[in-house]
């Protein structure tokens, strides 16, 4: 017989989270819940696609638990579902078993990141041209293998810059940005080059003062806030007394 | 389908629904503050924003909603956020709005708490 400490029972976690298997999900953990129990697993396994409603059964699986002094354990959750809980600090709220595997396979991410080609590219601060880059951009990362949460602040950190150099960089329709990418073993730099008067955006602090916005209707004037807060390093250097050259840092994993 | 998009629905007295596109970005974030104020002066009280379909939303979108926030609260409504996607909240956490915003499930809840925030005139 087990020790108490090591009795396990499992409930699963719907594919879809609609109401009706939000209930039966709650109604099963209810159940096992009624059975002293120290740990309740929560198989993941037949999960293709995270949603917020997810989040919130396992939010709600993990207060409940915690009710009944039992913790929560989740089996087979693939490492998007972990990324999204660490992205959303909930994810030491959880024990976890077996990983499911990555389906790209670990050794292919790394395989794919050596001969992956260097990033470079130039377009016009257009809207149009800007809308083309950020899609280009997001391809190579996606092709890299980059998680999505990744993908996605830095497709906003390049929309921002863009954005930024469109509106105030006073570019001829001649002029472009330059963008290149790289991918290391563990961050991803961005480099923004452009001709404009020179702007320093570390200069501005991360600070959105979201009571005075309001108060004063203001509606702009927070995107250098929004990409220092996106970033995890940024580095300003003015080239040639011609050139704005904006570095930008992402951390995305470890190398095992 | 046109990406920024933005659609009103009345819902009830005093309550208003907008439906955002696929983006909420520097092209229309004077769409959604237009949308927002001409609510407001149609005496709709409570504007509640459908999310559920948004995938990108940059600082102007925010701020859009942000600087309008204030004025619907003054006058005793406010505006509901939900059907939020995993990245969009994500986004409005790195910018500590979160617990600034009035943010909902679903429509139903959002509905509902229209009805328990509305104060007997």
């Amino acid at each position: 017989m087990l020790p108490e400490r090591e009795i396990c029972q499992a409930v699963f976690l719907p594919a879809e989270a609609t109401p009706a298997s939000q209930i039966t999900f709650e109604r099963d953990l209810d159940r096992l819940l009624n059975v002293p129990s120290h740990i309740v697993d929560v198989d993941c396994s037949g999960l293709t696609r995270i949603t917020s409603g997810h989040i919130g059964i396992l939010w709600w699986a993990q207060i409940r638990c915690a009710e009944n002094a039992a913790g929560v354990r989740l089996l087979a959750p693939s490492p998007g579902l972990l990324r999204i809980l660490e992205a959303m600090d909930l994810r030491d709220l959880f024990r976890v078993g077996d990983v499911a595997p990555n389906p790209a396979g670990e050794d292919t991410i790394w395989q794919r990141l050596d001969t992956l080609p260097e990033y470079n590219d130039d377009y016009p601060v257009s809207v149009i041209d800007i809308d083309n880059a950020i899609d280009r951009l997001v391809a190579h990362l996606v092709r890299a293998g980059v998680p999505d949460l990744i993908v996605f602040d830095l497709r906003t950190i390049c929309y921002e810059v863009s954005t930024n150099i469109r509106l105030y960089a006073q570019l001829e329709d001649s002029q472009t940005v330059s963008l290149n990418a790289a991918i290391d073993d563990d961050k991803i730099t961005l480099r923004f080059t452009d001709s404009g008067p020179a702007f320093d955006l570390t200069a501005h602090g991360k600070t959105i003062d979201h009571r005075i916005m309001p108060l004063n209707r203001r509606y702009h004037g927070f995107g250098t806030a929004m990409i220092l807060r996106l970033s995890d390093r940024v580095h300003y250097a003015r080239a040639d007394e011609s050139q704005n050259i904006l570095t930008i840092e992402k951390y995305w994993r470890k190398r095992p | 389908m046109n990406m920024h998009a933005i659609t009103q629905q009345k819902l009830r007295t005093g309550v208003v629904k907008l439906c955002t596109g696929r983006m909420l970005d520097n092209n229309n974030a004077h769409e959604m503050i237009e949308a927002i104020t001409n609510a407001q002066h149609s005496e709709y009280k409570f504007i509640m924003i459908d999310m559920s379909i948004l995938e990108f939303i940059s600082s102007a979108g925010v701020g859009a909603i942000l600087g309008t926030v204030g004025l619907v609260r003054e006058s005793g409504g406010d505006i509901i956020l939900y059907n939020v996607s995993i990245t969009i909240m994500h986004i409005l956490r790195v910018l500590d709005l979160e617990e600034y915003f009035t943010i909902k499930e679903n429509e139903k809840e959002a509905l509902a708490y229209c009805g328990t925030a509305e104060t007997p005139a």
